[in-house]
């Protein structure tokens, strides 16, 4: 008993706690896909992912000791938590109306493979972070690993201009 | 936006959609929102989201807060009020954001549950409701089974009949018990009308009886039989039945049917009758017994006060009957008693009682005689004796009778008065030479000389002043060690010329003056002092004393026994009290007082004369009684009449099964005491035993 025990153990699996837990929302999400739809299922999504954002939003203003983070701060946040988190995230670009973000790795691996309403997390998380410090964001995800590209590439418009209207997102606002 | 602008645009929507300021106050609400809401269109609302919710204020808060951070619709779980809308889902989303100059507005649209999601749900909540219902009507029927087999194993066993019908009055099932009643069983009887199986007829009238099946359906309640009612079986044999029938009903009180429930009490019909007659009846004779005859007149003498009406008493005794029954023998007397009752019987007119009142007295009731009639009736029954000739070991006695005579109208006091008056009529007659009768009047009262029954009044009375009465004592011996375990005391009369008056020739006379309660405040108080006596003497023995109905209740005597017991309490367990079974009868709510009173003091109780009464056996559970005295005229004659020997077996067994001792009297031979030793019987008396004498 105690040699089969032991053989067990040492079996070469791919199981630990950072796949089981990738695992299990890659099975959330799909299984919310399938039975409510894309669309419903990014709806749920964006209501988790908005109170992560405000959760982070909160611990990085009480570790820089500040009110609201500048849209410098904001940008060193959002690639910053996403390191945090496994993800590689960098700045492409970044100006008074807009932060470019790029992404080569997504945090939930390739385990994000087709379930792009795991993408809302990052949007929401983003746009929550943006607008509760910047007044404004327009998060719109242009590439995404999870829909097939090889990297993300997101964009955050933090004023509410014409070049915001046309291109296609989720606006948060401040509350 | 104004909630007009608001309503231009979503009122021609098939969806609920409703604006909402930041904090969640309803500005306005398009027409299908109003129905889901179920508020006034016509109205500003002005109202909170709050209000049709269960949603906690905290958690409304955020997801207000979610809604107005996004401008793309965001699901929310909103628990909604109301059972219509429990499953309807809601997203809200940010319509304008708030500026400087105007607060944020959010729109919420809420729509049926009906996503593949919630279909799944309600299926699984469908399926659910279904397996629990499924699983009540299962268990249900589990339960319906097994009532149905204890119902079935009920009245399978159950001691009474059982006929069940439809609503149509049709059988559906008879239980074993009914099956041998009516001669039908289930499978034949089944489906025809009940009457067929359950023939009743009146058993007096013979006239079919009323079916209460039929009743029981045109009435709804429970209906009983009539009396009388008895059940003619298939065979033929005849069942007398007793019971009832009730309606079957559902739940919703509709009629089903009807269930008939009966019992065979031909046997308990019989005894009753038995015992009903018995209560009423003299066993020897056969005519009515003295407590029949004193209930009629009680009610005649009611009448005749009432009514105006008038009766006659007349009290008749056999002349020379003590000594045709002294020299052949009381089985000689008991058959001259029977003939000489069939003779009187002959005399009777349509309405008139007659009775045997004990020994060789008769009374005879007469209704509504007319006073130039009383002579001829009287005349004919005084001739019914003549030329009569009794016969009996080659013998032949003649008889004849003496006839008092008291008339019974609205002058009459009570039925005691008018007994007395018979009495002294009858008395007269006697004294005016016998085989006579003699219509009561007030002179016969004075007439009435020193042997006459005021004399006996005055003998009492002044025995009570001058202390003439002497108490003798009769042993009682226990079958099971032969010893003397207590003594009878008896009373007897002295007068002044030293002759000793047996209690039969003056207790009937202190009775009907009332002196009986004074007399027996006599024995007790005699009793008591010598028993204090034998306490000195170093004598432990119990003394059986007998007390008359009267003084049940006396304060007298209870005040002599508690104050004597107060003093010494170890008299108590020496001191038995006899009542006879008919005074303890007639009087039983003031005898069980008076005798749980004693009870209490420690003394015991014997039921005198038991199986005289025949009334008694009930009582007999109810009295505080230890022994029970069976009357000697059972005992006598116990060897050569069989009824005699059953009645002293019977008396016994009840008596033991009830937890008293007997005391047989009467014991006159050695043979009636080795018969009362096989049966059981626990103590003797009598003169084989041992003859009265006075207390020592």
């Amino acid at each position: 008993m105690t040699s089969n025990k032991t053989e067990v153990s040492r079996l070469p699996l791919s199981i630990d706690s950072d796949i089981f837990l990738r695992s299990l929302l890659r099975e959330l999400s799909g299984t919310l896909e399938e039975v409510v739809g894309l669309t419903e299922a990014a709806g749920f999504v964006s209501i988790v992912g908005q109170h992560i954002g405000e959760w982070m939003d909160r611990e990085y203003r009480k570790a820089l000791c500040a009110e609201h983070l500048s849209q410098q701060q904001v940008s060193d946040v959002l690639v910053d938590l996403k390191k945090r988190i496994n993800g590689d995230f960098y700045v492409i670009s970044a100006d008074h109306d807009r932060i470019v973000l790029g992404n080569r790795y997504c945090p939930f691996g390739d385990k994000v493979l087709d379930r792009t309403s795991l993408c809302m997390m990052t949007s929401n998380v983003f746009g929550t972070i943006s607008a509760e410090n910047l007044g404004y964001a327009k998060v719109c995800l242009h590439n995404t690993i999870a829909g097939g590209d090889k990297e993300c590439k997101v964009t955050i418009h933090i004023n509410h201009n014409t070049t915001a209207a046309q291109d296609e997102g989720r606006e948060y606002y401040k509350t | 936006m104004q909630a007009n602008e608001f309503l231009q645009l979503a009122d021609a929507l098939p969806e609920s959609l409703i604006l909402l300021s930041a904090e969640g106050r309803i500005i306005a609400a398009n027409k299908s929102a109003v129905r889901f809401l179920q508020i006034d269109h016509d109205r500003p609302p002005d109202c909170f989201l709050g209000e049709f919710t269960d949603t906690n204020p905290e958690r409304l808060e955020a997801v207000l807060r979610t809604w107005s951070r996004s401008r793309s619709a965001v699901p929310a779980a909103l628990k909604w009020k109301g059972e219509n809308r429990r499953y309807w889902r809601c997203q809200g989303f940010l319509l304008t954001p708030a500026t400087k100059t105007e607060k944020a507005q959010l729109v919420l649209r809420c729509i049926p549950d009906k996503s593949s999601a919630s279909e799944f749900s309600a299926l699984n909540r469908e399926l659910e409701r279904q397996q629990r219902t499924l699983r009540k009507l299962l268990d249900s029927r589990d339960q319906l089974a097994k009532a149905h087999e204890l119902a079935l194993v009920t009245l399978h066993s159950i001691g009474d009949a059982v006929i069940t019908t439809n609503s149509r009055g049709e059988v559906e099932f008879l239980n074993p018990i009914a099956e041998t009643l009516t001669g039908w069983n289930t499978s034949t009887a089944q489906g025809k009308p009940v009457d067929k199986i359950f023939n009743i007829i009146n058993e007096v009238t013979r006239q079919p009886a009323v079916n209460p099946v039929a009743r029981c359906l045109t009435e709804g309640r429970i209906v009983g039989l009539a009396n009388h009612t008895a059940l003619i079986a298939r065979d033929g044999t005849e069942y007398v039945i007793e019971d009832s029938a009730a309606p079957i009903r559902d739940s919703h009180g509709e009629i089903h049917g009807v269930v008939l429930v009966f019992r065979d009490v031909t046997g308990d019909r019989l005894a009753r009758r038995q015992l009903e007659y018995l209560a009423q009846h003299d066993i020897l004779t056969g005519l009515h017994n003295r407590h029949y005859f004193e209930l009629q007149l009680d009610h005649v003498v009611k009448l005749a006060t009432r009514e105006r009406s008038r009766y006659a008493l007349f009290y008749i005794d056999l002349d020379q009957f003590k000594a045709i029954n002294d020299t052949a023998g009381h089985a000689a007397g008991d058959s001259l008693l029977t003939e000489v009752a069939h003779l009187f019987a002959s005399r009777l007119r349509k309405g008139d009682i007659l009775a045997r009142l004990g020994g060789d007295e008769f009374g005879v009731l007469l209704n509504n005689l007319p006073m130039d009639a009383l002579d001829t009736v009287a005349r004919s029954y005084v001739q019914a004796l003549e030329g009569f000739h009794f016969n009996w070991d080659g013998r032949q006695y003649d008889i004849t009778p003496s006839v008092g005579i008291a008339i019974i109208d609205q002058a009459t006091v009570s039925a005691a008065e008018v007994m007395r008056e018979a009495d002294i009529a009858c008395y007269t007659a006697k004294r005016e030479g016998r085989n006579r009768y003699h219509l009561y009047s007030a002179d016969d009262e004075s007439g009435l000389d020193a042997l006459g029954e005021m004399g006996m009044v005055n003998e009492i009375r002044s025995a009570l002043v001058n202390n003439s009465f002497v108490l003798y004592t009769q042993s009682i011996v226990a079958m099971a060690t032969d010893t003397n375990v207590m003594s009878e005391v008896l009373l007897r009369m002295t007068t002044g010329t030293a002759d000793v008056i047996p209690p039969a020739a003056f207790i009937p006379v202190a009775e009907r003056y009332g002196l009986m309660p004074m007399i027996d405040q006599w024995v007790v108080r005699t009793t008591l002092a010598q028993l204090q006596s034998n306490i000195t003497r170093g004598l432990d023995h119990t003394y059986s004393i007998n007390l008359s109905g009267s003084s049940f209740g006396d304060s007298e005597i209870l005040s002599i026994l508690k104050s004597t017991l107060a003093e010494s309490p170890q008299l108590a367990r020496q001191i038995m009290i006899e009542v006879t079974e008919t005074s303890a009868v007639r009087h039983i709510e003031k005898a069980i007082d008076f005798m749980r009173e004693l009870c209490s003091l420690g003394i015991r109780f014997a039921l005198d004369d038991f199986g005289t009464g025949f009334s008694s056996f009930a009582y007999l559970k109810h009295l505080p009684i230890e022994v029970i005295k069976i009357d000697g005229t059972f005992v006598r004659d116990i060897m050569t009449d069989p009824v005699d020997q059953a009645m002293v077996r019977s008396i016994n067994h009840i008596a033991h099964s009830l937890g008293k001792k007997t005391i047989a009297e009467f014991v006159e031979n050695e043979e009636v005491l080795d018969y009362l030793r096989e049966i059981g019987v626990d103590m003797v008396q009598g003169y084989h035993i041992d003859r009265p004498g006075p207390i020592h």
